[in-house]
């Protein structure tokens, strides 16, 4: 069974997340803060990363620098639902500074079960990464 | 000098003051205006954060339920009229999601990296800091909130929330009823409080 880790802060999305990654077979391990998320990955094996970009203490690209540093080829999916203004240029939101730090892919806030799934099946190279992951 | 002749030499400079103050006021308008347009950008960006989070949750159990519905078929454990009130729900979920798209959507970024992720972390510490509401769906106000207060306004807001009037208030601490209701003022404005309610429901939530 493939294992996620999901660093997110708001415990009642990461529950609907794990729900959602178990119906699919995998699991999802949860973690509410940055620095809990770091301790369980390098104290666990994990076949991908969900990192929420806000995070209380440390911020989420941050985080996602510290875990590439820690796992070179590890998929990072980056969340958020922070917005920038739609005239704002591809790569420079928030998702593209997510990529700069070391994100395979991203997801915007809210997403759908299946949006999710292609996000993770991207990263894991399950399926194309040329899916739209964006709505 | 004529007062005809001082008319006419007094004339150009008040005609420049007047154009100056037109300037002055226009100026003011368009610094509110773009204050507001900041504002109002700020404010939208972080609520549609938060509401993004519950969303989220809301479209997965939503969309999970119409798959289950879909797949449940022969059985009848899933009746049809609960199938179609589950894609209601999706489809209004779905509108919400699109309303706060446009609401959270205005916030122009700053280009670099540092400054845009400090400008949003505030934004969204901000909120929170502002608008936790506890389980009766109040607002809770912070204890950073309780900290602005001087120590007399906190024994000031003490009476006030144990009921007492201005007049008894000012005499339990030794300060005329006037001193009493400006540090009365003083605490709503700086809590936010709109009435003595606020104040109370303050107080239970979050000091003691």
């Amino acid at each position: 069974m493939k294992r996620i880790l999901v660093i997110d802060d708001d415990p009642c999305l990461g529950e609907a997340i794990q729900t959602i990654l178990a119906r699919h077979g995998y699991e999802a391990v949860l973690a509410l803060r940055a620095h809990a998320g770091i301790n369980a990955f390098e104290l666990s094996e994990f076949d991908a990363v969900m990192v929420d970009l806000f995070l209380p203490g440390m911020s989420g690209l941050d985080t996602i620098l510290r875990i590439r540093n820690l796992a070179p080829k590890v998929p990072i999916i980056a969340m958020s639902g922070f917005r920038f203004q739609d005239s704002m240029g591809p790569g420079q939101d928030f998702f593209g500074m997510a990529a700069q730090s070391g994100a395979t892919s991203s997801v915007r806030k809210p997403f759908t079960p299946w949006q999710l799934m292609a996000a993770i099946n991207s990263g894991l190279g399950l399926v194309s990464s040329t899916i739209a992951l964006l709505r | 000098m004529t007062r005809n002749d001082s008319r006419s030499h007094v004339r150009p400079s008040a005609v420049r003051v007047v154009n100056s103050n037109q300037k002055l006021n226009q100026f003011d308008a368009d610094s509110l205006s773009e204050a507001r347009r900041r504002a109002f950008s700020e404010v939208g960006a972080a609520v549609a954060h938060q509401l993004n989070e519950p969303l989220t949750a809301l479209m997965l159990y939503l969309c999970e339920m119409k798959r289950e519905g879909e797949q449940s078929t022969g059985t009848g454990t899933i009746s049809a009229s609960m199938r179609g009130m589950v894609e209601k729900a999706l489809h209004e979920t779905e509108r919400v999601c699109d309303i706060i798209e446009r609401i959270g959507n205005r916030f122009g970024a700053p280009v670099d990296r540092e400054i845009a992720v400090a400008s949003g972390r505030e934004i969204i510490i901000w909120w929170k800091r502002n608008n936790t509401t506890n389980s009766d769906g109040h607002t809770v106000f912070s204890h950073s909130y309780r900290h602005r207060l001087t120590p007399r306004e906190r024994q000031v807001l003490v009476q006030i929330t144990e009921g007492s009037s201005n007049k008894e208030g000012g005499h339990r601490l030794g300060i005329s009823t006037r001193t009493f209701e400006t540090h009365r003022a003083q605490i709503m404005r700086k809590l936010g409080a709109r009435n003595a309610a606020d104040l109370v429901r303050l107080t239970r939530d979050d000091i003691r």
